[in-house]
């Protein structure tokens, strides 16, 4: 199973993902559209990109009336069956994240659904903030990464350095 | 019929009676001169006369996006600001990143026309459609770091913002616009004319997307471009790890980059003030403008000395040289303070430099009474270039009033024009035309004075094995071509530097998909062309004349002291005449109506 | 264990739900006082419109929980653990939930009683105005009260291209949620549309007149109508449990564990009064999603597994006439220091008191974050430096997790 990983220290702000986003869904650039959000804070010049983290238990799933998002157990994602949706809004109140939102006429629910496996965002995305990896491979870097340092605290250890 | 790329409407802003109005977006100029700078000069040819007092209510002022502003073209949210220009009485024209270019867009408008006066300051709030004048007497005198968090609090956090410093506001002749708080069209004093207006600025946010014309074309091209940009070395490898500062060493190395006022053209400490140096020293992190894949933008902080603590954006190559090499200052704290301190008051930092810098000279050699400066001007000295900049940014007394004017009218006043590093009074950037040949007919020919992106030859000079630096062969031919490859690109939308990789062909193909309009890599050419032409031809009805398309004197009779390029000069000679022949202008630099017929602006001369 | 649920709601089916998933050995019986399969009532106006249909919005079976329609309860006897129904039969129980929810007020007149005069509550509500709509040679409707039930049947209605007469007591539109100044936005965007609004006004009598309804108001105003909507407040469906000891304030009054002043009987949904985190007192909530979170809550402690309940706190969502409408804590009434923009149509006010948010109401496009809001009230965040984003609706989930990017720096 492959997840969407975001590191907010890598974003450089370009907003490239909220641009391709909205044109792979609705053919118009329109970040308001996007189902990726980069959030600027003007003052320190940060970055933070923030998507729907396809939640293991769904609030937003919880409180459909109509049964409009569930969760896939194959793929991982929290689906949004668009047809059925009533656009009571509850899971847009519902998401702590903000993650799941209404499109720029403040009429359509739209939530990220990975692109069905080739995420739109991640393609543009050079600065490498926003990666569609491997579940394995994220916690195998993860430890990888763990390890380097152990390595590093270890052999600083074996020439007396007190780390 | 458009059909993607443009938003279609402009909206005309009297400042005079508070009104706006829309108006439709013309297909045929659209056609012919793309948008940007482009469509924006167009529409200045056609309201403003040439021969108009640039700081007038007469004067306008065009600010203006391109079709693939907005879009994820690479580095595709550029805006312009077109007028006619304090500093030179050129067709001024300049453009910044960041992201105002598209949230302009997003709001309906493409363009945007600015004419008269204000009788108070005013900012305009531009939201979803809707245009407010509101007051700025609050926000007026404040630096640009101020007012624009003053004017997004009071509109829209998520607003995009342009905004003018007090160097705008007080006429500077080398006052930029800038844009969300850091971003500076920098040149020829755009920012001294929204001053003249009494506009303080403009907030815009939109909810209003882009279209484009062919949907799985522009996909296309976009993967195309994208792809080429990852590939190049440049794009993907030297501007996200050091930004244009990699650029310091690099320049310096070939014994161009001029020092002390150009006294000398190599500078012994460069590597002090490196992208190398400041990725260690002074960097937070990159940013990108919208949409850009490449980064090159600087997040800094100072982090040790008496600037400790002061943060923002930049330093760029232009200004680690102008404070730098040029004023013989190696300290990269005070550079930075510097381009902080012009980002603040809206100042020119490649003016503002050339103009200490001058200073410094006028000073050393005692034409500049000791009584007329506050403090000793000595090359080297980071305290005088900091003081300098801020006595120039505040202009509180007759020092600081004299530097805000620029390089050109400081010698003059001093009665040693030739110690302006300038042409058609415009400070020159970062590369010395002795040492590389073809940038001195750039510098020369550029329609809005002294200038490195309007055609940068660097790029086959320098950057790419191509053409030898030191040759005069085949500069007249590379500088036309990039001329006008620019003019047509900067009218689109996109980035400058989206050419380390891509070639006319791929910015045609992408404003085809965008627009609909088919236009190959000749054609694009030709737009660029035609639009180099109109721009020439404003400036001959404003007075300039083929007389001052030339250097500085040190620049054509002194020789570079030391370094790779030591006993250089540049022989202008050498280019002009060939360059002139290959526009089809007349040897006094007119263009000849049959050239003019074929680009089908024969009605504008 | 035999766990006895009263209610088929929301509320009922998910603690249904829970407890099965807890431990599916469990014996669980619901009992619903409908003939019809349970479905989410929140849907109801939009069934209405046409938006959705009840296929649509039945709430899914569980495995191995029995749902027994047509089972209106007569009484309870915590004594015996027993409850009884109205058609004779008892039901046992070790463990019982209480979530049977509201009903609409219809105050006493002449003429409350006939078959056009309704409350929106079930299905069979929405059949007969829908009915009444299609029968009567007068096409109006007369919504009486215009509260966030009627405001949402109006909009329906509209949709439909049936025009509608509101008849309210106070003088603004949704007043138990909104300020005055969101009021007037909302009445602002009734223009053009075939809404009368007739403040200040109360139906004193209902005469059937041949297919529609004569409707007589207290200023002595006659109007003409298919039928009359009652959305004038709900009162929860406790009078089963008159004599059995169990607390009642306006609804069954629940400790931390959501359990009843009677052991093992418990509550849920719309019914009950429990903790409002601002209001630091017990309150009516009828929210969709807390009744939810008090049903999982619920079921856990049915099931011995203490679970305290957090409280949660009043909010509410609702798109009418063209507007978003987003309100939250103390939003009719002002308190603390207060901060306002409006402009184009759009409103926003928070209130703030000691840095924490404690109300605020949106009106306009779309509601940027919701769910953040919520977060900062419960969490009681301290928002005095982030006054404008909260305000203005940049503010993310990101703000109240400084720490994530300021790591980067």
């Amino acid at each position: 199973m492959k997840v969407l990983v975001l590191e907010p220290a890598k974003c450089t702000g370009c907003r490239a993902c909220m641009d391709a986003c909205s044109f792979e869904k609705t053919d118009v650039f329109n970040p308001l559209d996007s189902r990726i959000n980069v959030i600027t804070f003007h003052e320190d010049l940060t970055f933070v990109p923030t998507v729907c983290s396809q939640c293991e238990i769904p609030y937003c799933a919880e409180v459909c009336p109509t049964s409009t998002l569930v969760k896939n157990t194959t793929t991982g994602l929290v689906d949004f069956l668009k047809e059925k949706c009533i656009g009571c809004k509850q899971c847009v109140v519902a998401c702590p994240w903000g993650s799941i939102k209404m499109n720029h006429l403040g009429k359509e629910i739209i939530k990220c659904d990975q692109c069905s496996g080739d995420p739109a965002c991640v393609k543009v995305c050079k600065a490498e903030a926003l990666t569609y990896v491997d579940v394995e491979d994220m916690i195998s870097s993860k430890q990888h990464g763990v390890a380097q340092a152990y390595r590093r605290i270890a052999s600083e250890m074996q020439k007396g350095v007190n780390p | 019929m458009i059909d993607g790329g443009y938003q279609g409407t402009i909206l005309r802003v009297n400042l005079t009676n508070r009104t706006v109005k829309e108006e439709a977006l013309r297909e045929d100029w659209a056609k012919k001169y793309i948008g940007g700078r482009g469509y924006g000069t167009r529409i200045i040819m056609a309201e403003v006369d040439p021969k108009v007092d640039p700081l007038a209510p007469e004067n306008k002022v065009v600010i203006a996006t391109g079709p693939l502003d907005g879009t994820t073209a690479p580095s595709s949210g550029r805006v312009m600001v077109i007028t006619k220009g304090p500093l030179n009485n050129t067709i001024a024209c300049s453009n910044a990143g960041g992201y105002f270019g598209p949230m302009l867009k997003r709001t309906g408008y493409d363009m945007i026309i600015l004419e008269g006066k204000a009788s108070e300051p005013v900012y305009l709030w531009i939201n979803k459609g809707k245009v407010e004048f509101r007051d700025a007497t609050h926000l007026w005198g404040k630096l640009v770091n101020e007012s624009d968090q003053m004017m997004r609090e009071e509109t829209h956090l998520e607003a995009e913002t342009m905004e003018i410093g007090p160097a705008g506001e007080k006429m500077s002749m080398i006052a930029n616009v800038m844009f969300n708080g850091h971003r500076a069209a920098g040149r020829t004093g755009v920012g001294a004319v929204v001053g003249s207006k009494n506009l303080k600025g403009i907030v815009v946010r939109g909810n209003k997307g882009v279209s484009v014309a062919d949907r799985d074309r522009f996909a296309e091209a976009v993967r195309s471009a994208r792809e080429i940009l990852a590939q190049n070395p440049v794009a993907s490898g030297g501007m996200p790890l050091y930004g244009t500062a990699v650029l310091v060493n690099i320049i310096n190395s070939t014994g161009s980059f001029p020092t002390r006022n150009a006294q000398d053209s190599f500078f012994p400490d460069a590597d002090k003030i490196s992208g190398e140096t400041l990725r260690a020293q002074n960097l937070v992190r990159n940013e990108a403008c919208s949409d850009c894949p490449i980064g090159c933008g600087r997040v800094t902080a100072i982090k040790e000395g008496k600037y400790k603590g002061e943060h923002g954006g930049g330093p760029e190559y232009e200004p680690l040289w102008a404070f730098g090499a040029m004023c013989g200052i190696s300290d990269l704290n005070a550079i930075t303070m510097a381009n902080y301190l012009c980002d603040r008051y809206g100042l020119d930092a490649i003016s503002a430099g050339g103009t200490v810098a001058c200073a410094m000279e006028l000073y050393e050699r005692g034409y500049m009474p000791a009584t007329d400066a506050p403090f000793p001007l000595k090359f080297g000295d980071p305290d005088a270039l900091v003081e300098s900049i801020r006595a120039m940014g505040e202009q509180k007394d007759a020092f600081g009033k004299l530097l805000a004017q620029g390089s050109y009218r400081l010698a003059e006043h001093y009665g040693h024009p030739e110690l302006s590093m300038s042409v058609k009074k415009q400070e020159f950037p970062a590369y010395d035309p002795r040492g590389v040949k073809g940038i001195g007919l750039e510098y020369a020919t550029s329609n809005r004075g002294a200038c490195h992106v309007r055609g940068y030859s660097i790029a086959a000079e320098v950057l790419s094995p191509g053409l030898d630096r030191l040759v005069y062969e085949g500069k007249a031919a590379v500088t036309k071509f990039l001329q006008d490859l620019t003019a047509a690109l900067d009218s689109s939308g996109a980035c400058l530097f989206t050419t380390f990789g891509m070639q006319a062909k791929d910015l045609a193909q992408l404003y085809s998909a965008a627009t609909g309009f088919e236009c190959d890599e000749q054609e694009f050419l030709k737009i660029g062309e035609r639009i180099w032409n109109m721009e020439k031809l404003f400036n001959l009805k404003s007075g300039l004349t083929g007389k001052d398309d030339t250097l500085p004197p040190r620049i054509l009779h002194e020789p570079i002291v030391s370094g790779p390029s030591q006993g250089e000069v540049e022989d202008l000679g050498k280019m002009l005449g060939e360059y002139y022949s290959l526009r089809g202008w007349g040897e006094d630099s007119v263009p000849t109506k049959e050239r003019l017929q074929e680009l089908g602006i024969q009605d504008l001369s | 264990m035999k766990h006895v649920i009263i209610g088929a709601s929301i509320a009922g089916m998910t603690a249904a739900a829970k407890i099965k998933q807890l431990s599916p050995e469990e014996d669980v019986t619901v009992l619903s006082a409908e003939s019809i399969q349970p479905y989410g009532k929140m849907s109801l106006p939009y069934m209405l419109s046409g938006m959705t249909w009840f296929a649509n919005c039945t709430l899914p079976p569980v495995a191995g929980v029995d749902v027994m329609l047509n089972k209106q309860v007569d009484r309870i006897d915590p004594g015996s653990k027993t409850v009884h129904t109205t058609d004779g039969e008892e039901f046992k129980y070790d463990k019982l939930l209480i979530a049977t929810g509201t009903s609409p007020v219809i105050p006493d007149v002449p003429g409350a009683k006939l078959s056009s005069v309704v409350g929106v509550r079930n299905v069979g509500d929405i059949e007969v105005i829908r009915k009444r709509i299609e029968e009567s040679s007068q096409k109006r409707v007369i919504l009486s009260g215009a509260g966030l039930v009627n405001a949402e049947v109006g909009d329906a209605l509209v949709k439909l291209g049936i025009p509608v007469t509101y008849v309210i007591s106070s003088d603004r539109m949704l007043s138990q949620i909104v300020d005055r100044e969101a009021s007037a936005i909302i009445e602002k965007s009734l223009t053009g549309l075939d809404v009368e609004l007739l403040k200040g006004e109360d139906i004193t009598e209902i005469q059937e007149k041949g297919d529609a309804l004569e409707v007589r108001l207290a200023s002595g105003k006659v109007l003409m109508g298919a039928c009359v909507v009652y959305g004038k407040g709900v009162r929860p469906n406790t009078s089963f449990l008159k004599g059995t000891g169990v607390q009642l304030n306006k609804g069954i009054v629940l400790g931390q564990y959501l359990e009843t002043s009677i052991p093992d009987i418990y509550g849920a949904g719309d019914a009950v009064e429990t903790d409002d985190v601002l209001l630091g007192e017990k309150t009516l909530h009828a929210l969709w999603p807390v009744a939810i979170e008090q049903a999982n809550i619920a079921a856990a402690n049915m099931l011995g597994m203490e679970t305290p309940y957090p409280g949660d706190v009043l909010r509410n969502i609702l798109t009418v006439f063209g507007q978003t409408i987003f309100t939250g804590g103390l939003s009719t009434h002002d308190e603390g220091e207060v901060y306002r923009h409006a402009s184009d149509g759009e409103y926003r006010k928070i209130a703030v008191k000691d840095g924490k948010l404690r109300g605020f109401v949106f009106v306009g496009e779309g509601a940027e974050n919701p769910g953040v809001y919520l977060r900062m009230m419960k969490e009681k965040t301290d928002i005095s430096s982030m006054i404008d984003p909260v305000l203005y609706g940049t503010v993310t989930h990101a703000d109240l997790y400084p720490s994530v990017f300021k790591v980067a720096l």
